[in-house]
C-alpha cells in the first residue's frame, strides 16, 4: 500500500472515530492539503482520448470490423463445404454397408466392413468441421453487433 | 483445458460409427458368427426335422446339411436350395445318437457350420402338462426337443391314446376336457359338472375315466364327446385325489389322501355293474400306477410303494422313503420310483422288479434332489425314464443305464407326464 493511500485511510478512520463522538452539527470541515491527493498525469507526447471512448469495449473498433467480417464467411464457407463433404462420404458409407449386408462372400466381408467404417469416420470429421464453421460464424456475428 | 478437452471428446464421438456387423455370414457378426441362425433339430419316431432361419443375402447357392451319426464326425449329408429353411432325415435308427448341423453355399469362400444339435430318435415321445405356465407339450423321445406346444388356462393332466393319436387334457379353471390331435389342434371341448384333477386313459374304449370334484364323481367319457358312464365316487375327493385304470382287468383305481398319514385307496371292476371297493386303508396315497402285467396297482405313499395286488394282499417297499411318484413299464410290470429319504436326506429313484419276488434296483441315488414325477417306458429290462426336478424347474431324461440324455427347462410344479 502506498504511504498516501495509508495516510488517507488513517485519516478517513480518524474522521469516523470523531464523529461518534461528536455532534456532526459542531464538527469542523476536513480540510487536507493539496499534495495528499494522487496526481494523474500522461506521459509525455500522450494524446488524451475523448470521455466517450474511454468507455468503448476493446476490439469494436472500427478497424477490427472487416477482420470479423472475413471469419464470419470463413465460417459460413467451411460449415458449407464440410457438410456437402460429410453428406456425400455418408452416401458412400451407406452403400459400402449395404453392398456389405448383402454380400454372400465371406471373404471380402470384413474388408466391406471395414471401409464403412473408415468411410463413416471420415463423414463424422466432416461433419465436425462443418459444426466447427457454424460456430465461427456464429460468434463472429455475434462480436460483429 | 477441460473446455479442449471436451470440444475433442464430442468431435470424436461424432467421428465414431454405430453399425453393426450384421451380415448372417460375417464371421465376426456376434450373433450368427457365420453360420444359420435358429438352427434346431427333433426327431419324431425314425424322422428328423431340421429348421433354421434363412439368410437374407444376394447369391446364396443354398444350404448343405452336415450329418454325425453316434460318435463319428460331421459329413455331408445333403444340399438344399437357398428357399428352403428345412429338412427332413428319415429313417433313423433308434436308440441311436445322431448330430445335425448346416451351412450356407456362397460362391466363394467356406461359412461357417452352425453349432451341432445332437437328438436320440426312439419310438415313443412325451406329453406333458405344465398347470403354473398352463402349456401342454410334446418332447421328443430323447427328453431334449420340443415338438409342439399350447397354452391352456389350467392344464392338470393329460392322457394319451395311443391307437387313435389323440391326447385328453383337464383344464382345471376351465372344468373342461379337451380333445387334441397329435398337432396340438383342438378336436373336442367337453365342459364338466366339477372341477377335472385327474385323467386315466382307457385305450381299449377309446375313452377316458374322468376324476372330478364338485360334485365327486368320475366320468367315462368317449372321443365323440360323448358321457359313456357316470358314476360317483366312493369318498370325498380332494385336490389330491389320483386315480389309475387298468385296461388289461378292467379296474379302476381311486387313491385318496385324508391327511399326509391317512387315507384311502379304492378299487371299482368295471362292466360288471360293479360298485367301489376298499382295497386299502391306513396309507396316505399321493399317486397310482396300475399294472397290466401282474394286475393290481402301485402306490405312492409317505411311508414307501405299496403294491396292492388283486387278490387283496399289500406289500410295501422301501418303507423309510417319502414316494413322490411311480410308473410302470407296460411292458414288464416293473415298477419306477422317485422319492425322498428324509432321514438321510437323500433323493432317490429307482425300480422294483421281478414280481412277485421283487428286487430293488437304484438307478440315481441322491444325484438330482427333488424329483418329484415319473414317467417310465416300456420295454424289455431296465428301461429309460423322463423326470421333473421341482426346484430347478427342468425335467431330465435317463437312459436305461441312467445316463442323462435330455435336459429342458423353465418348467414348473405341477407337472404331469403321459406317454405317446
Amino acid at each position: 500500500m502506498s504511504p498516501r493511500l495509508a495516510l488517507l485511510g488513517s485519516l478517513l478512520a480518524v474522521g469516523a472515530l470523531a464523529g461518534q463522538t461528536a455532534d456532526s452539527s459542531d464538527r469542523a470541515p476536513l480540510a487536507l492539503p493539496p499534495e495528499y491527493f494522487p496526481v494523474w498525469s500522461l506521459p509525455p507526447g500522450a494524446v488524451p482520448l475523448p470521455a466517450a471512448d474511454t468507455l468503448a469495449l476493446p476490439g469494436t473498433d472500427s478497424r477490427q470490423r472487416p477482420r470479423l467480417k472475413s471469419a464470419r464467411w470463413l465460417g459460413v464457407g467451411a460449415a458449407a463445404l464440410f457438410s456437402v463433404l460429410a453428406y456425400q462420404t455418408y452416401q458412400q458409407a451407406d452403400a459400402a454397408y449395404r453392398a456389405y449386408r448383402r454380400s454372400a462372400n465371406p471373404t471380402e466381408l470384413d474388408a466391406l466392413f471395414k471401409e464403412t467404417k473408415r468411410l463413416d469416420r471420415r463423414a463424422g470429421w466432416y461433419y465436425a468441421g462443418a459444426e466447427a464453421g457454424l460456430v465461427l460464424a456464429t460468434v463472429s456475428v455475434v462480436l460483429g453487433r | 483445458m477441460m473446455r479442449g478437452a471436451l470440444l475433442l471428446a464430442g468431435l470424436l464421438t461424432l467421428a465414431c460409427s454405430d453399425r453393426a456387423r450384421s451380415n448372417p455370414l460375417d464371421p465376426l457378426n456376434p450373433v450368427s458368427h457365420g453360420a444359420p441362425t435358429g438352427f434346431y433339430a427333433a426327431t419324431n419316431r425314425d424322422t428328423a426335422h431340421l429348421v433354421w432361419q434363412s439368410m437374407d443375402v444376394d447369391g446364396l447357392l443354398g444350404y448343405r446339411i452336415h450329418r454325425g451319426v453316434g460318435n463319428n464326425p460331421l459329413a455331408e449329408l445333403d444340399t438344399v436350395e437357398p428357399a428352403v429353411t428345412s429338412f427332413m432325415d428319415t429313417p433313423l435308427q433308434y436308440d441311436t445318437r445322431y448330430a445335425y448341423a448346416v451351412q450356407a453355399i456362397t460362391p466363394e469362400g467356406e461359412p461357417a457350420i452352425s453349432t451341432p444339435d445332437t437328438v436320440v430318435p426312439g419310438p415313443h415321445n412325451f406329453w406333458l402338462a405344465d398347470f403354473n405356465r398352463g402349456s401342454v407339450e410334446r418332447v421328443t423321445y430323447d427328453g431334449g426337443h420340443l415338438l409342439g406346444q399350447r397354452q391352456l388356462i389350467s392344464p392338470e393332466a393329460v392322457a394319451y391314446l395311443p391307437q387313435e393319436g389323440l391326447l385328453w387334457v383337464a383344464d382345471f379353471f376351465d372344468r373342461t376336457v379337451l380333445l387334441l390331435d397329435a398337432g396340438l389342434r383342438e378336436l373336442l371341448t367337453i365342459r364338466l359338472p366339477g372341477t377335472p384333477i385327474e385323467l386315466a386313459a382307457d385305450e381299449g374304449g377309446p375313452a377316458v375315466y374322468v376324476l372330478q370334484m364338485d360334485p365327486d364323481s368320475i366320468y367315462h367319457l368317449g372321443t365323440g364327446g360323448q358321457v359313456l358312464e357316470a358314476f360317483g365316487a366312493p369318498a370325498e375327493v380332494s385336490i389330491g385325489g389320483s386315480l389309475a385304470y387298468n385296461g388289461v382287468t378292467g379296474a379302476l383305481w381311486l387313491g385318496q389322501p385324508v391327511t399326509t398319514t391317512q387315507g384311502r385307496v379304492y378299487q371299482r371292476a368295471l362292466g360288471a355293474g360293479g360298485d367301489w371297493a376298499l382295497a386299502a386303508s391306513g396309507l396316505s396315497p399321493r399317486r397310482l400306477a396300475a399294472d397290466p402285467i401282474n394286475g393290481g396297482c402301485w402306490v405312492a405313499t409317505d411311508a414307501g410303494v405299496v403294491k396292492l395286488d388283486p387278490a387283496g394282499g399289500r406289500t410295501t417297499f422301501l418303507p423309510e422313503m417319502q414316494v413322490w411318484d411311480v410308473s410302470v413299464n407296460t411292458a414288464n410290470g416293473d415298477c419306477y420310483y422317485v422319492g425322498w429319504i428324509q432321514a438321510e436326506d437323500r433323493w432317490q429313484a429307482g425300480r422294483i422288479h421281478g414280481w412277485p419276488d421283487a428286487k430293488i434296483a437304484v438307478i440315481l441315488d441322491n444325484s438330482y434332489n427333488s424329483l418329484v414325477r415319473i414317467q417310465a417306458l416300456p420295454g424289455p429290462g431296465q428301461t429309460g425314464f423322463i423326470t421333473s426336478q421341482s426346484t430347478t424347474g427342468r425335467i431330465l431324461r435317463f437312459d436305461g443305464a441312467g445316463q442323462l440324455m435330455g435336459v429342458l427347462e423353465n418348467y414348473s410344479f405341477p407337472l404331469e407326464f403321459a406317454l405317446e
